[in-house]
């Protein structure tokens, strides 16, 4: 291939390799986040394509971790990058991620700096902020008449493409947060754009099956054992809504039915 | 019924029955939030039931208009409550659910000003919260951890009162969402609670007893769950998940990647 003149490199995505834990750089084993059933002495997690999507219940430890490889590639554990501040940046949770980093070793190819780490709350932020744009725009007259339309959730994936666009490692924790189902295909269509490219290594941590069924990405379940291969049709998740999809109405009630037969027997 | 000898009322919920724009008290047509489509002059919002779920996509007006109610009935509009902290207080955004009000008029059987309003980043905090709180000894994998969450606003939704939530599936994983139909179940079967309520979460717009409206650009209409997008969408991804791809994704897609897509879904 004929060299681009730009600094960029011409390896396709990922970049990043694998990180394993190196257990002698542990400072204290009893203490989060080494405390984590996954974060054993053998922890090793390998990225074999450009798109990894890891998928668990809360308190697993996921997003400690995309805080940790966030950390490790030089972000702001928080949720960082240009253009927006983010949000709620006094949890304590969140310098777990840069203790990780610590104990953290990892394999690159290349090495490289670029990219964006999303917690759920940006999407929040971003999603509150093109509400509003779209509201002051322009400048204190009325809102031009299609914002309400299509456009808005195109506002919404313009957003993330501008900032995904360049080679790097990309981030996202629990994108789904304030997303509809229409603007979650929306997204889809981001991640296909990225892994198109083939300069982009995506990392996302999802409860939607929608995200999690992204085509050509490597599904990782975490357990208290360590992260392993799964399929989508596998997770609670997708099960738990294909049944709700499946018959709505009876879903409801099932989980509505327990109220009154709890009462029942307290009442006993 | 007996008199229950306390302060309160006798009365079910719905206690909020209807607000509308007074259009003589509008001070700027043209300025937000009066420019939304939707709060024309005969903007007219009745509540028919103790629950009312309210669907619709971002950027309508939802949020402002759960704002506005939740400034009527006398709460901080940031979300607020006793026992945690709102986040992000300083997004201007949210006095727009202020200034909304002063346009804004209600009919009450009768008054009341107990309750709560919580936004999407506050089910964001309780979840992480209780995430940090059980890590590293509790049995966070177990059923246990979805009932902390449900007893978390369980002991602030029993009083008799206005609960507004604005998107309590953020954060909320299938199973969490049915512990949250149960505290819904549990605030409906009370008949002192209103609910009202917005959400993308097809599973929450389930719920048997509601009203559902829907959010387009003109007013608020009566709908069902499977005339909603977002049933819809999540519908088509479960019925025809390689349809799907192929009609939203293939398209965007170069014949290599298509290759590699085959090679994928034949597997």
């Amino acid at each position: 291939m004929s060299s681009r003149g730009k600094r960029n490199i011409n390896l396709p995505a990922p970049y990043l390799k694998r990180i394993w834990l190196e257990p002698t750089l542990i400072s204290d084993r009893e203490a989060y986040p080494f405390c984590l059933p996954f974060l054993h002495d053998n922890f090793s997690l390998s990225f074999d394509r450009a798109v990894t999507i890891i998928v668990g219940e809360n308190g697993t430890g996921k997003s400690t971790l995309l805080e940790g490889i966030g950390v490790f590639a030089g972000y702001d554990e928080a949720g960082g990058g240009k253009g927006y501040a983010p949000v709620d940046h006094s949890w304590a949770l969140e310098k777990m991620g840069g203790q990780l980093s610590s104990a953290l070793r990892a394999s690159w190819l290349p090495k490289i700096t670029n990219g964006w780490f999303f917690r759920a709350e940006s999407f929040f932020s971003v999603a509150r902020y093109l509400d509003q744009m779209a509201q002051e725009y322009p400048m204190g007259g009325p809102p031009p008449p299609d914002f309400l339309s299509h456009s808005h959730g195109e506002g919404f994936l313009r957003f993330f493409e501008e900032r995904c666009q360049r080679q790097g490692i990309f981030i996202f924790d629990e994108p789904e947060s304030a997303l509809s189902p229409a603007r979650q295909i929306e997204f889809l269509k981001l991640m296909r754009r990225m892994d198109e490219s083939r300069h982009c290594q995506v990392i996302m941590a999802t409860h939607s099956p929608m995200l999690m069924a992204y085509p050509t990405a490597t599904l990782l379940r975490l357990t208290k054992d360590g992260l392993e291969p799964t399929t989508v049709e596998q997770t609670d998740h997708y099960k738990a809504l294909r049944e709700f999809i499946a018959d709505p109405k009876g879903f409801v009630e099932a989980a509505i039915v327990e109220v009154d037969l709890e009462e029942r027997e307290g009442g006993a | 019924m007996g008199s229950r000898r306390n302060r309160n009322i006798n009365l079910p919920a719905p206690y909020l029955k209807r607000v509308w724009i007074e259009p003589t008290l509008v001070p700027d047509r043209e300025a937000y939030p009066f420019c939304l489509p939707f709060l024309h002059d005969d903007f007219s919002l009745s509540f028919d039931r103790a629950i009312t779920i309210i669907v619709g996509e971002n950027g309508t007006g939802k949020s402002t208009l759960l704002e506005g109610l939740a400034v009527l009935a006398g709460f901080d509009e940031a979300g607020g409550g006793k026992g945690y902290s709102t986040v992000d207080h300083s997004m201007a955004l949210e006095e727009n659910g202020g200034e909304l009000t002063v346009a804004l008029r209600a009919s009450w059987v009768p008054k009341i000003t107990n309750g709560c309003f919580f936004r999407a980043e506050t089910f964001f905090s309780v979840a992480r919260y209780l995430d940090a709180v059980g890590s590293p000894t509790a049995d966070f994998l177990s059923y246990s951890h979805g009932e902390g969450f449900l007893r978390f606003f369980e002991e602030r939704c029993q009083r008799q009162g206005l609960f507004i939530f604005d998107e309590p599936e953020s954060a909320l994983s299938p199973s969490r969402q049915m512990e949250f139909l149960k505290l819904l179940y549990r605030m409906d079967k009370s008949e002192r609670c209103q609910v009202i309520m917005a959400t993308h979460s097809p599973v929450l717009m389930a719920y048997p007893n509601a009203t559902l409206l829907q959010f387009p650009k003109y007013g608020l209409q009566p709908t069902t769950l499977r005339q909603t997008d977002h049933y819809r969408a999540m519908h088509e991804f479960f019925a025809d998940r390689r349809g799907l791809w192929k009609r939203r994704l293939w398209r965007l897609t170069s014949r290599s990647g298509r290759t590699a897509l085959r090679a994928q879904g034949r597997s």
